[in-house]
């Protein structure tokens, strides 16, 4: 039998501290994707299974009422119009899930975040993990999202990359907001709930994901700047079918702006939340 | 490694404090631990043995004074720290998702041990926890003694210079409990530094070369078992019971036997070097106790002479 006494050599001979400390971050990413692929069914079939049905129900079903009544839509069948707005929305939403109770869950419920950093994992790379993970699972959630897209012809084959491009833009941008936002919050996720569904529920409804948005009046527009959503779906609709949008750069800046602020302040009270 | 023939201090704590706020955890207290020592925190709740253990383990920043962890300053090598120390938390802090054997893997995995050596390696320690027919088990799924076992075995992983555990035995049978001390103490022997909180003083005594006494953020004593019983306590202790209504007037009669008396609701302890003389002087004086039992000075008189019998919440 295998004998812990016996084969004990210490730390200092088994451990490559170096080592262990430069890719702590992708040990965390590792280990949460570990977790999350627990999941693999659910995971598979929602993502398969969303694109399918909004494009059976909303861009087939709807669609045919719109065509019938309008024709195009900003120029397109409105299948073209819709795909890059949901595959955004579908984008953000599984940075969301990354980075929302399953930090609450580190944090509070089982307090995994405690246990990383016990080992050579530093509290900043934990977040940098979560983040890392995130990543991986927007780029996963969308590749299965545009080539539904593509099969179903609202979206081009070629297209693709660019789409993929923008959706880790707001992936990444709005995953950090909402890892900040999660960081500070404590005990059963209450403030959580709030979010989810007064902020998170009404920026898909009002990002022009289904309608463009200068049919609505002028205050519901204005609000649509501070979406991160909509600034993604503007990129994303120009990209895929040549929409003509004069605010390219601004929605570019915004999103990184989202970003880089989020992180300056997120890996800070990463840092004191794990000292306290 | 360090040469087996010099001191060498794994950890030292010179005015070590932690604030919170307005509130003190750790007012300022010294103490070194030798390598290959076992060394004990003791103190009732709230005295601030825990804060202390998270600053060790360079989780927990301190507020002031001086800390060296294999003499490096846990402020700044945090993570290079912690690569070579072990942590058996309070409250476990497992992996409720995954199985038992993917707990361990994933943790080995923080500190980049590599696939290959954590597979023999989570062998040894599922042995050494005696939970290989649980491997396949969702740690949710484990009894309390199990996911302690289970906790106390990941925190080896990494094969610590120090080990640190933090109330390790609390939520084990007494079984486990002597299975456990049996396996530390063979850690020792191997040069692991350990390094111990624990209520139990029969525990301490067992298991700790030296230990110091916490008391509201303040050390309260400092020695081996031994020492301490020798220096706060006598030798042996002799216990009496005149029923609740008898004690206060057989205590009267009591202060000349022994080198001291502490009066409790249900009986007497007489504090003295040979019990059973004691016994005799206290029938001599007349007095015929309920009951009476001589016993050694243990561990515990030191203690809660030395932090009282107060409930601390």
């Amino acid at each position: 039998m295998s004998d812990i006494f016996a084969n004990w050599q210490g730390a200092s001979k088994i451990v490559d501290s170096e080592k262990a400390i430069r890719w702590g971050a992708v040990y965390v990413a590792m280990a949460r994707g570990r977790e999350s692929f627990k999941w693999w069914v659910p995971m598979l079939t929602y993502g398969i299974g969303h694109p399918v049905l909004y494009l059976i129900s909303i861009g087939i079903g709807l669609g045919s009422i719109v065509a019938e009544t309008q024709g195009l839509v900003d120029g397109v069948p409105y299948m073209v119009f819709l795909a890059p707005a949901l595959l955004m929305a579908s984008a953000l939403q599984a940075a969301v899930d990354e980075t929302s109770f399953a930090i609450l869950q580190g944090f509070e419920w089982e307090k995994g975040f405690y246990a990383m950093n016990q080992t050579s994992v530093a509290s900043k790379q934990i977040a940098t993990g979560i983040m890392y993970y995130a990543a991986f699972r927007v780029f996963f959630n969308s590749l299965i999202y545009a080539v539904i897209l593509a099969m179903f012809g609202a979206m081009t084959w070629e297209a693709i990359p660019g789409q993929l491009a923008i959706a880790m833009l707001v992936g990444m941008s709005f995953g950090f907001a909402m890892l900040t936002y999660s960081s500070f919050i404590a005990g059963e996720g209450d403030w959580l709930v709030l979010a989810m569904r007064f902020i998170i529920a009404p920026m898909f409804m009002f990002s022009g994901t289904f309608y463009q948005l200068e049919t609505m009046p002028e205050l519901v527009q204005n609000l649509a700047w501070v979406s991160p959503l909509w600034h993604a779906t503007e990129l994303a609709r120009s990209l895929s079918y040549g929409s003509s949008d004069p605010y390219t750069l601004w929605h570019i800046v915004i999103l990184v702006a989202i970003g880089v602020v989020s992180a300056t302040i997120v890996y800070p009270q990463f840092v004191r939340r794990m000292a306290k | 490694m360090a040469k087996p023939t010099e001191t060498e201090y794994v950890i030292r704590a010179n005015g070590l404090r932690k604030t919170y706020g307005d509130f003190v955890a750790v007012e300022g207290i010294n103490f070194e631990v030798k390598r290959g020592e076992a060394f004990g925190l003791l103190g009732p709740n709230g005295a601030g043995k825990s804060t202390t253990m998270r600053m060790i383990t360079s989780t927990l920043q301190r507020s002031g004074g001086a800390l060296e962890i294999l003499g490096k300053d846990p402020d700044k090598y945090g993570p290079e720290i912690r690569s070579h120390i072990g942590v058996v938390p309070q409250q476990d802090n497992l992996d409720r998702q995954l199985s038992v054997w993917e707990n361990i893997f994933v943790y080995g995995r923080y500190f980049g041990l590599s696939r290959k050596f954590l597979k023999t390696k989570i062998e040894e320690l599922l042995a050494f926890a005696q939970l290989e027919e649980k491997r396949s088990v969702k740690s949710e799924e484990l009894s309390g003694g199990m996911k302690r076992r289970l906790t106390i075995a990941r925190g080896l992983v990494n094969e610590p210079e120090v080990l640190l555990l933090d109330e390790p035995t609390t939520g084990l049978d007494p079984q486990a409990r002597h299975v456990l001390w049996d396996r530390l103490f063979r850690l020792k022997e191997l040069g692991v530094t350990l390094v111990l909180t624990t209520h139990y003083m029969d525990e301490a005594e067992q298991l700790c070369d030296r230990l110091i006494v916490m008391d509201k953020g303040k050390i309260m004593a400092e020695g081996s078992p031994a020492e301490l019983i020798k220096k706060y306590s006598s030798k042996e202790v002799l216990e009496v019971r005149f029923g609740s209504s008898g004690n206060a007037e057989a205590a009267k009669k009591l202060e000349k036997v022994g080198d001291r008396l502490e009066i409790l609701p249900d009986r007497i302890l007489v504090y003295t070097e040979n019990g059973e003389k004691a016994l005799e002087k206290v029938t001599k004086l007349g007095l015929n106790p309920i009951t009476s039992l001589v016993r050694r000075s243990s561990l515990e008189d030191v203690f809660l002479r030395l932090t009282g019998r107060t409930l601390v919440d």
